[in-house]
């Protein structure tokens, strides 16, 4: 059952001098599997929007959004089974951490949502396996030790303790040095193939997102403005540079080849691939030109 | 959200107004003895004549009365109940109504509209300052304010800059307690319901965050300063100098004239 949005618009502080339109009329699904982008600047509405998804924010029309079915608006009760459902890893999580020790912060999470004393256990080890941490090496000790990858990965860990079947990450790299947010990466990317569910990431970094992800939203000024599979949206190389936005540079390469040779094709964002595109195109032009 | 709302300080709301253009220094003297002489004056016409200036002063902010309205939010139980208390238990003067254990008085009624009055005539005095004046230039008119006392031995240009700088991080440190309410309430707290105990548990996993940024944060701010040659104890200079120019005299003589002579008649 995906999250289903559909003209789904919120201005903030409606009626007021600030009033401040967050969101135009989005619609699009968040289904099942795999990994979704969303890229877009700073202010251009994204973190409103995935504050929407577990329920932090509440719509302000009637069936704007529908998670696994249920209409978020006007909900009774309590929201921990959207909370447990959707996971959500705000920007620069390690702020949050607060217990003495990795074990109470990943337990606050699973208690919260009254998961058994005896099944927390479990989801404590796994969870911080799925982040690529020993849990034997890691549980005792302070949070407030460790390195900031590791405060980033505990954070995440914290998250995922709570078993959810969407993960979504507020910009999950930022701030974290090349070798540390490749490692993250990586992890994002066996996180979501062992655990099958559905990650969105969010990120203003067009290269970041090219690499995990296989469908892009890319939103500015409040709106989604491109979305399609990744290869799809990262050709329309024209359309993404007037929102001012990055296109990796693979892309960028292998789009000023396709003008010189329509059969270049754009499939990869990774150096190898390109690289076996750019000696292909050279193979041919080798032969055209009889060097 | 709600949070953030409930909160009225350094509420700034900019418009062309010619009040937002008068000295903040003006206007925190005016304040003053507006708030003195709300104290002076017994008597509700004295008020209602206080109140026609403050409302005449509220249009020319070109700022929606609800802003002024909303600052009542905070006191609202206070003025309900002060007016409440006054009206059924005031026992002097002509009886108005008797009926079971109510018994209301016309001196009652007098006494309560007197407090409601004053109790407002307070709030739209304070939100008329800082709803027109910058924070900065709260803490600068406050500086020449509190002047004089610096002969007396009082670190008044420290003092100022410690309310400068505390000013300038509430909304950050708001914002901050926003995102880790967010954020925590993401990882399945919920803050509206639960024992008062578990209510008052709740709040560690904020403040715990919050300290430890706060400290970091000032830790950081204390370097910079050191880096563009801030020291205590030392004269400094102002980027933005207060002057007084003639349309602030004319209004504050007056302002002063009129709310003077109604504390003095009224």
């Amino acid at each position: 059952m995906p999250i289903q949005i559909n003209h789904l618009s919120f201005t903030y502080d409606k009626g007021l001098v600030y009033e401040k339109e967050a969101l135009k009329d989005i619609t699009m699904t968040i289904s099942d599997q795999g990994i979704i982008g969303i890229i877009g600047h700073s202010g251009s509405g994204k973190s409103t929007l995935i504050q929407h998804f577990n329920g932090l924010i509440l719509p302000q029309k009637k069936n704007t959004i529908l998670v696994d079915g249920t209409d978020l608006y006007k909900t009774e009760g309590s929201l921990s089974w959207l909370r447990k459902k959707v996971g959500l890893v705000f920007q620069y999580p390690e702020n949050q951490l607060f217990e003495e020790t990795v074990e109470k912060e990943l337990a606050f999470g699973p208690k919260n949502l009254g998961i058994p004393e005896k099944d927390i256990s479990s989801l404590i080890r796994h969870s911080l396996e799925l982040v690529g941490l020993q849990p034997n090496e890691y549980l005792h000790r302070s949070p407030f030790t460790l390195s900031g990858g590791e405060k980033r990965k505990i954070a995440i860990a914290d998250i995922l303790a709570m078993n959810p079947s969407y993960l979504v990450l507020d910009e999950p790299t930022a701030g974290l040095d090349p070798v540390a947010r490749k490692e993250l990466l990586e992890n994002i990317l066996q996180i979501q193939k062992q655990q099958n569910m559905t990650v969105v990431i969010v990120s203003h970094d067009m290269e970041e997102v090219a690499s995990v992800s296989e469908y892009v939203y890319v939103m500015s000024e409040s709106e989604i403005k491109v979305q399609g599979p990744t290869l799809d949206v990262f050709s329309q190389y024209n359309t993404l540079r007037e929102l001012l936005l990055d296109v990796p540079e693979p892309i960028q390469i292998l789009s000023t080849l396709q003008k010189v040779d329509p059969e270049v094709c754009i499939r990869h964002v990774d150096v190898q691939g390109t690289t076996k595109e750019i000696l292909s195109f050279l193979e041919r032009k080798r032969g055209h030109c009889g060097v | 959200m709600e949070f953030k709302k409930s909160i009225s300080i350094g509420q700034y709301i900019p418009t062309n107004s010619f009040v937002h253009k008068l000295d903040p220094r003006f206007k925190m003297m005016f304040l003053l003895t507006f708030i003195i002489s709300v104290f002076f004056i017994h008597t509700v016409q004295g008020y209602l004549l206080l109140l026609a200036y403050m409302l005449l002063s509220v249009v020319a902010t070109k700022i929606s009365i609800h802003h002024f309205v909303r600052a009542l939010k905070p006191i609202i139980f206070l003025l309900i109940f002060t007016t409440v208390l006054q009206l059924f238990f005031t026992k002097t003067g002509p009886v108005l109504v008797d009926w079971w254990v109510f018994k209301i008085t016309l001196d009652g009624v007098y006494q309560s509209v007197f407090i409601f009055l004053r109790l407002i005539l307070l709030v739209f005095a304070s939100s008329l300052l800082t709803l027109t004046s910058t924070p900065m230039e709260l803490t600068a008119s406050l500086e020449y304010v509190l002047h004089p006392f610096k002969y007396l031995g009082l670190p008044v240009s420290e003092i100022s800059m410690m309310i400068t700088i505390a000013l300038r991080f509430v909304p950050t440190i708001m914002e901050e307690t926003d995102r880790l309410m967010k954020a925590q309430t993401a990882r399945g707290v919920d803050f509206e319901k639960g024992s008062l105990m578990k209510r008052i548990a709740n709040l560690i996993p904020i403040i715990v965050p919050l300290f430890i940024s706060a400290l970091r944060r000032a830790d950081e701010l204390a370097i910079a300063m050191e880096a563009r040659s801030f020291q205590v104890g030392k004269p400094r200079t102002h980027l933005h100098v207060l002057v007084f120019h003639r349309k602030d005299y004319v209004f504050l003589i007056l302002s002063l004239l009129y709310v003077i002579t109604i504390s003095y008649f009224f």
